[in-house]
């Protein structure tokens, strides 16, 4: 699931621009990044959150958590390996 | 004298959740107008979220 801190209707505009995203966009919009603090990644100074990936497993821990950094980008090797990792 | 701009836009440092912590849980709204709870996969699947700055930049 995707999440940031726009709200639905932004998030409609944006999934729309690729013909629709199946998967959730979620709207972690009010109160403003409160789901983003919770996991350490809401960059107060500039009002939005990291470029970070977040693996929970069905026990509802974290497996994995990893930051790209807002210029940065994903590895989706490593992404995938830990996927496969949990089955 | 000491610069009090400075010492109030002093934040702490941000600390990512650590692997085996619990997840916290939460419930949002999504672009399907469906309402997620983190909770309600528990016991049946793994969840990835992926963080992103904001709409319309790369994921």
């Amino acid at each position: 699931m995707g999440i940031s801190v726009d709200s639905k209707f932004c998030h409609k505009a944006w999934a729309k621009s690729f013909d629709g995203i199946t998967y959730p966009l979620l709207a972690d919009f009010h109160p403003k990044g409160g789901v983003a603090s919770a996991y350490g990644l809401m960059l107060d100074d500039k009002g939005i959150t990291d470029r970070a990936t977040v693996l929970i497993g069905k026990d509802g821990t974290v497996k994995w958590a990893e930051s790209a950094g807002v210029g940065g980008e994903r590895n989706p090797g490593d992404l995938l390996g830990k996927c496969k990792e949990l089955g | 004298m000491r610069d009090r701009t400075e010492t109030n836009n002093f934040q702490p440092p941000r600390t990512m959740i650590d692997t085996g912590a619990q997840a916290p849980d939460f419930e949002l709204d999504s672009h399907l107008d469906t309402t997620v709870k983190l909770s309600s996969f528990q016991g049946s699947k793994n969840v990835l979220l992926v963080f992103y700055p904001l709409d319309f930049t790369p994921t």
